[in-house]
């Protein structure tokens, strides 16, 4: 190159309009005895070049603009001294917004907004779902990335073999040949494994008894690699599903922030996200004890198969019965599943499973929201169905801007 | 240019975040940026949203600009980048994040600010002709006619295709520092 873009720019220009003075044509050939350079100038004098006339005359300029109208931080529209075609533009995007409606089955409690609004569809960006990512910690501090991992055995530890089965799958398993785990040769107290999830990750682990624990993102599970003693105690942060292996004589402790959930053998969900208000624990099988660990008048609860209990900040549990089961556990069969959630609801889920930071520009919209969708596709099918009811939103970099 | 705004005046505006500023900077340089980013993707939909784009990244920019040329040179590289992110998940979106940044080396072009500039050049000098006499420009860079064969064509004096094709030069050398 070796000259200024803008004179060589120039030079091609006026080449092409057949304009080049007796110098500039020497400057453009001494240019040009460069090879590199002779190749670039072939191809863009040539039909691969910006000269396709009707690409030249036929830019849609009110169509750009309206584009950036719709993503522009204020409503407030911009007044181009230009003859733009707003009539056809907003009847294009009212088209648009028509157009979304997709396999989404929406009710809204609230009216939805007039279509012919036009509503902003997010310009290009997009969000991936999350995927099977997490790390494991073994007691001796060991780090493991399961995502990286091959599917091979990856640690051994006090008699259990630690193995990735599959992608998204980590199990503890008896190791055969001594028959038993050698269950009591050391003291297990203080070392335990954990297995933790990123937002935007999930992980199924089978644990040393053979409960298989599905994590959602953002989340956590911390278990000895050897259950020993009278119980079989995990702590568990964010959300995991849980199907307990039936043990009688050894009931299944789950320590959730100040709460416990004991079961014997059933099949469960738990989730007390630090961004929730509550936590909740459904049953779908079986029966669980759950234990407000607060100094609280009620604070012990049985539930029963499609209850499900929610333990505020206050200490106060309480019992709802007949849930939606499917709803609670929706995520662990690879699902979103809303039924009458507002806004903030959503949008944490989604925070979580598109690794994406919420911003609300003024005011949390309101209105409830139902639907289900699988929980592989990009963020933008999800936020359809919230565009639908006249969110407005915007995808930049990692942020999720309401508007 | 028809602007109503001084080029000093312009700038100052645009940091200020002014939005009749931010509509004149539209004016002058969407056409050369939606067709750099339309030879790069091939598609006026997906053309026109990179445009956009840069546009709102422009305007959501909060470094201030010293010059025009500043501003060109900016809008040229985050569409520049688009496009190139565009053919990334076009054909590979599983591939791992590590990997992109690579391929972004590899695809880096030297005559991008060449191909940005003369794409501005060519998009000015089209607006600048008489209306009535755009035909001239299309036959000498679409189908390569020179102006003798063009003066045949259209049966007028080969002395008027010239005087058109330099009215148009003209105006744009005082523009081409934009």
């Amino acid at each position: 190159m070796k000259h200024q873009p803008a004179k060589i720019a120039e030079l091609i220009a006026k080449y092409k309009i057949g304009e080049l003075t007796a110098d500039e044509r020497k400057d453009l050939d001494n240019w040009l005895a460069i090879e590199e350079n002779r190749e670039y100038f072939k191809k863009i004098t040539g039909s691969e070049g910006p000269w396709d006339w009707d690409h030249l005359t036929g830019i849609n300029s009110g169509r750009i603009w309206g584009k950036i109208n719709t993503g522009l931080p204020h409503q407030e529209a911009v007044v181009v001294k230009h003859n733009f075609k707003w009539k056809r533009l907003i009847a294009a995007a009212s088209i648009v917004v028509a157009a979304t409606t997709l396999g989404w089955l929406l009710w809204k409690n609230t009216t939805v907004r007039n279509l012919n609004e036009p509503a902003i569809t997010s310009i290009k960006k997009d969000l991936p779902p999350g995927s099977d990512k997490a790390l494991l910690t073994l007691a001796n501090g060991r780090v493991i990335d399961l995502s990286s991992a091959k599917n091979e055995q990856l640690a051994e530890q006090t008699g259990m073999i630690i193995e990735k089965k599959a992608d998204g799958q980590l199990a503890y398993i008896t190791k055969t040949g001594n028959g038993q785990p050698r269950t009591n040769t050391e003291p297990q107290l203080t070392l335990f494994n954990t297995v933790s999830t990123p937002r935007g990750g999930q992980y199924k682990v089978i644990l040393p008894d053979q409960t298989a624990v599905w994590l959602n993102a953002s989340s956590s599970i911390r278990f000895p690699p050897v259950f020993t003693g009278n119980t079989r105690t995990v702590e568990v942060t964010g959300e995991a599903y849980f199907e307990v292996k039936k043990n009688a004589t050894m009931p299944f402790i789950v320590k959730i922030k100040d709460m416990e959930v004991t079961v014997l053998g059933t099949h469960f969900n738990v989730m007390g996200y630090e961004d929730e208000n509550e936590i909740k624990t459904t049953l779908l099988e079986g029966s669980v004890r759950v234990h407000s660990l607060q100094q609280q008048e009620k604070n012990i609860v049985v539930l029963k198969p499609g209850q499900q209990s929610s333990l505020d900040k206050n200490g106060q549990l309480n019992i709802a019965n007949e849930v939606n089961t499917g709803q609670a556990v929706a995520w662990a069969k690879g699902y979103f599943q809303f039924k009458n959630d507002d806004v903030a609801t959503i949008m944490r889920q989604i925070a979580r499973w598109y690794d994406v930071d919420i911003v609300y520009k003024s005011k949390i919209p309101a209105g409830k929201y139902t639907g289900k969708i699988s929980r592989s596709t990009q963020a933008s099918e999800v936020l359809k169905m919230l565009q639908l009811g006249g969110i407005k939103y915007e995808i930049e970099g990692n942020r999720l801007i309401i508007q | 240019m028809g602007s109503e705004l001084g080029k000093d005046e312009l700038i100052i505006l645009l940091n200020a975040k002014d939005k009749k500023a931010f509509a004149e900077v539209y004016k002058l340089y969407h056409k050369a940026i939606y067709l750099y980013a339309y030879k790069s993707v091939g598609s006026t939909h997906e053309a026109e949203d990179i445009a956009a784009e840069s546009f709102i990244k422009l305007f959501n920019s909060t470094k201030p600009f010293e010059s025009l040329g500043n501003v060109k040179a900016f809008l040229f590289i985050v569409t520049r980048n688009a496009c190139l992110n565009y053919h990334k998940s076009a054909n590979r979106k599983i591939e791992l994040k590590e990997n992109i940044t690579d391929q972004g080396n590899e695809m880096e072009d030297p005559f991008h600010q060449v191909t940005a500039e003369l794409i501005q050049i060519i998009t000015k000098y089209i607006e600048h002709l008489p209306r009535k006499r755009k035909k001239i420009i299309q036959m000498i860079l679409q189908q390569g006619l020179d102006d003798e064969q063009i003066a045949n064509h259209l049966d007028i004096d080969p002395k008027t295709v010239r005087n058109q094709k330099n009215t148009a030069i003209q105006y744009l050398k005082q523009e081409i520092s934009l």
